[in-house]
């Protein structure tokens, strides 16, 4: 069984595999990539929340730190100015000098002392000058700078009012600011301004350092002027870069204009940035803190990383485990599947053989195997029934032999004794016709027990009442003490033995009719009690032998019918013989009798001519001719009626029949007739055909002879033997030049007697045509003719289509 | 009963075809040694020396016999397989007369071993003819053998 399964198997696996298999592989994995890819989207958004946040802090710490640091800074450095101007010397000079107190020399010597005093003691001073009120140099650390004017420098503008710190200046590799502050008088009044130039380095310094920022971490600083965003350092990536519109730099703009806050904006490297804005806090100076989204964002990747091969790692998992646990379930219904086909292609006998399973699949296996059994017990019966409806068929002619075996089928097949009740012809009485039971013993004990049971059909016997409700009975279970009670004393041993332990009568049927009665008996206790399924075969059992029954006695009412028939057929055949019989001797007799007295009539007439001519006068020799001829002239008429009437029983022997040949001897055979004549018969290329040979030949000579006859008259005489296709049918012409006929008497041409001309112009029996007629009528074939009065005569004739067989000739 | 040999056997019940029969072989010079019997029966007695002929002597002939189908008592079909079935009278030809050309009747005859026919009345020159076939040209007629 296994074996047989598993060689199917292969073909069912790849139909039916991809579509369960891959149905919920495919489903797994399609549940988790989509709950996998959300996962990853909800943590990475997560994440960079985080992270964003965790930047942003950072970013406002540094930028919080960057203001302090430059503010710082900026007071440190204006602290440092505000010192050197409001040194009290100095002011003293300052104050000498514009007073004339001083000479210039002097007060450049003792200034530039003190200055370089000062720039000693801060280290960022370049150097260190001083403007009178109007900007120009009047002393300074380095001499050259003197008679410089600044009196439009804004630096030094607004170094007049206070201490000041101007915008940075790049000078080569460094970055200079003009540091500024007024050198007021005891008065309050403006003396003259300090004017230090700052290297600022450490300003750049303190912005560069990216503590805490990363890698792209950057500090700008940055003011507005003339609406634009003017870097008062330049961008580390941009050296060049100062001037920037205010849209490119939002946060720088937010900055300037003394706001602070986040921004995650595209820097002027058009880079995605995280940045945080706040005004530096002195004059309108704005700080930016800014470090570059990629770089923030750059753990991000790693993360997400990790987190696609988590992923990855899972639907493969989920697809694998899916797939595992898919082909187990399958595995069972591929073998359910392959069962179903090798039983679909016709193997009844094969078996899940997953039966022993205890999960759903042994009980699904279970219930397959029962189907295959019903399967295959309902396909045993139909084909039982099918063999059973052609044993019976080929018994129809014998009804003995038919019910014996219908006995015989039905016992074998439910089981176990099988008795056939017919009603009789008068109707009154079941008689039992055939009895079969595999044991021959208990047969003839049923046999016996039936031989001394009258069933009158009105009686009340089991068989009576399915006979004459026309209705099926199914007993069971029989109880014996019952059958006791119903039964003589005497025959109880013989009950016991064959007791029928359950019962089955099915009606027979024919055309509607109840004809008799199909009695099963289980007596054997091993055979068990008959089901509504034995009954249902029964019936069907006794539909095909009541047809089957039927049949046989129609076959039998028929056949003593047509045995009748055939005996009439063969009195009548006799009949028909012996009256041929009759015929043959009468027309023998008329061949060999009546010739006699003509040719003792023609021999003397002949005798006395000869023996006694000279005593015998003119007149009386020419009346004995005349007696000759007249002899002579009946002889033929007996001779042709003779070949006339024996055309009509002389069977046909048909052949293959080369038509110009026959005719070419015909008309050598005529050779007599044409002696002495001018005469031409042309044979055209006749068709052959299917004929009687010698008959043929007769009706060429015939047709043939009437036409050198009937041309005895013209010179030349022309005759011509010819034959057309017809549709297929060939047509024979034999056509003369001669003196022909009267067409409106036609009609008479081929009876027998009929002549149209005087004997005394064209000597002829009147039978030749109608010797002719008749051979071709034999052969299925017409004759007709066709002429005019001296314009000759044509004969046509066929041989019917049947004879025909397309020859060429 | 006569004692002379015989050369020809006529077998024939119509005495007018009998006569015109005997005419034209006497007016060619085959008159002697001509027997005629009337029916089949005749015919078988005088053929096999019974009857009417008991104790004729067989060797006296006849050399040929012009048998008629048509007889009375026994007829010619008989009388001819009598004599094809006899070892002795197998021997003697035997040429049909008919009466006319029923095919049935020469057919038959041929089958029983006739040696030739011929159409009644007799004509001397289907006569001679049939009597060259049969080789008996110059015994019957009278006439010298060729050498």
């Amino acid at each position: 069984m296994s074996t047989q399964t598993s060689t199917h198997q292969p073909r069912q696996r790849w139909s039916l595999r991809p579509s369960l298999l891959l149905k919920q592989t495919a489903f797994v994995a399609l549940v988790t990539i989509v709950t996998g890819g959300t996962l990853i989207l909800a943590s990475e958004s997560f994440a960079r929340r985080m992270v964003r946040d965790e930047i942003d802090q950072r970013l406002s710490l540094a930028a919080a730190d960057r203001q302090a640091l430059l503010q710082n800074y900026i007071h440190q450095q204006e602290g440092l100015v505000g010192q050197v101007a409001s040194r009290t010397r100095l002011r003293q000079l300052v104050a000498d000098r514009a007073a004339g107190k001083i000479a210039p020399e002097e007060f450049r010597q003792q200034s530039a002392q003190i200055l370089a005093d000062a720039r000693r003691s801060a280290k960022d001073f370049v150097s260190i000058s001083i403007a009178d009120p109007h900007g120009t140099i009047i002393t300074a650390t380095d001499e050259i700078r003197v008679g410089n004017d600044y009196g439009t420098d804004p630096d030094f503008v607004e170094g007049r009012r206070q201490s000041n710190l101007g915008a940075p200046h790049r000078i080569g590799e460094t970055y200079q600011s003009l540091l500024t502050a007024p050198v007021l008088g005891n008065d309050g009044k403006l003396q003259a301004v300090v004017i230090v130039v700052l290297d600022v380095q450490p300003m750049v310094d303190l912005l560069a350092s990216r503590a805490g920022l990363g890698e792209s971490g950057e500090t700008l600083i940055g003011t507005l002027r003339d609406s634009t965003i003017h870097l008062l350092l330049p961008a580390r990536n941009a050296l060049q870069l100062v001037d920037i519109p205010v849209g490119r730099m939002p946060a720088m703009a937010l900055a300037v204009r003394g706001q602070s806050g986040l921004l995650h904006p595209w820097d002027y490297r058009d880079v995605e940035v995280l940045a945080a804005y706040r005004p530096v806090g002195y004059l309108d100076w704005g700080l930016v803190v800014k470090i570059d989204a990629a770089e923030v964002y750059a753990p991000l990747a790693r993360f997400r990383t990790i987190v696609v091969i988590l992923e990855a790692a899972i639907i493969l998992t989920g697809v694998l485990s899916s797939y595992l646990l898919a082909r187990r379930f399958t595995r069972p219904i591929f073998e359910l599947t392959g069962t179903a086909s090798t039983i679909a292609r016709g193997d009844l006998t094969a078996r899940t053989g997953l039966g022993h399973r205890t999960d759903e699949f042994g009980e699904l296996a279970r219930t397959f195997d029962e189907m295959a059994v019903q399967i295959r017990r309902h396909v045993h019966r139909a084909d039982t029934l099918a063999d059973a409806s052609h044993a019976f068929a080929q018994r129809a002619r014998d009804l003995e032999a038919l019910l014996a075996s219908v006995a015989q089928r039905v016992a074998e097949q439910v089981g176990d004794t099988c008795t056939i009740l017919l009603v009789s012809e008068d109707g009154a009485r079941l008689e039992p016709v055939a009895l079969y039971d595999r044991d021959p013993e208990v047969a003839e004990l049923i046999r016996t027990i039936l031989g001394t049971t009258p069933m009158p059909v009105d009686g009340d016997t089991m068989s009576s009442k399915v006979f004459r409700q026309n209705e099926t009975l199914l007993v069971p279970q029989v109880s014996i003490s019952r059958l006791r009670q119903m039964t003589k004393q005497e025959y109880w041993p013989l009950l016991d033995r064959v007791a029928s332990r359950s019962l089955l009568m099915v009606p027979l049927r024919a055309q509607g009719r109840s004809i008799g009665v199909l009695s099963l008996a289980r007596h054997r206790p091993e055979s068990g009690a008959y089901s509504e399924e034995d009954l249902k075969f029964a019936t069907a059992l006794a539909e095909r032998a009541g047809m089957a029954i039927l049949n046989a006695r129609l076959y039998g009412a028929l056949e003593a019918s047509n045995e009748d028939l055939e005996r009439r057929v063969a009195d009548r055949t006799a009949e028909l013989e012996a009256a041929n019989k009759e015929l043959e001797a009468f027309s023998y007799s008329v061949a060999h009798d009546l010739r006699a007295p003509l040719r003792a009539m023609d021999g003397f007439s002949k005798l006395v001519v000869e023996d006694f001519a000279p005593r015998l006068p003119e007149e009386a020799q020419r009346y004995l001719g005349l007696v000759r001829d007249n002899a002579q002239q009946m002889g033929r008429l007996i001779d042709d009626l003779l070949t006339f009437s024996r055309l009509g029983r002389k069977p046909l022997d048909k052949q293959q029949v080369h038509t110009a040949d026959l005719v070419r001897q015909v008309v050598s055979d005529l050779q007599q007739e044409q002696m002495g004549r001018e005469v031409t018969i042309q044979i055209g290329d006749l068709a052959d055909c299917t004929a009687d040979p010698a008959l043929l030949k007769q009706v060429f000579a015939n047709l043939l002879s009437n036409a050198l006859k009937f041309t005895r008259t013209c010179s030349p005489a022309s005759i011509e033997v010819t034959s057309r296709a017809d549709g297929g049918e060939p047509v024979y012409e034999v056509k003369d030049n001669g003196v022909g006929f009267d067409m409106q008497y036609a009609g008479k041409l081929f009876g027998v007697f009929q002549r149209l001309h005087r004997a005394e112009e064209y000597e002829g029996t009147g039978v030749g045509l109608a010797i002719v007629q008749r051979i071709i009528h034999r052969h299925g074939g017409r004759a007709w003719a066709e002429a005019a009065v001296d314009k000759g005569a044509t004969f046509y004739f066929t041989l019917g289509g049947a004879s025909h067989d397309g020859g060429s000739g | 009963m006569t004692g002379d040999p015989v050369e020809i056997l006529l077998v024939e019940d119509n005495p007018n075809d009998a006569e015109l029969t005997l005419r034209s072989l006497r007016k060619n010079n085959v008159s002697n040694r001509i027997h005629v019997v009337r029916d089949g029966a005749e015919a078988l007695e005088f053929i096999f020396g019974k009857g009417a002929y008991d104790g004729r002597n067989l060797n006296d002939g006849p050399r040929v016999i012009l048998l008629d189908l048509k007889l009375p008592k026994v007829d010619g079909l008989e009388v001819l397989r009598q004599i094809k079935n006899d070892q002795h009278a197998r021997r003697i030809p035997v040429v049909v007369l008919t009466s006319s050309k029923e095919e049935k009747d020469i057919v038959e005859s041929y089958k029983l071993g006739v040696n030739s026919y011929i159409v009644k009345p007799v004509d001397f020159a289907q006569f001679t003819d049939a009597v060259r076939q049969l080789g008996l040209y110059w015994v019957l007629l009278n006439q010298p053998p060729t050498p």
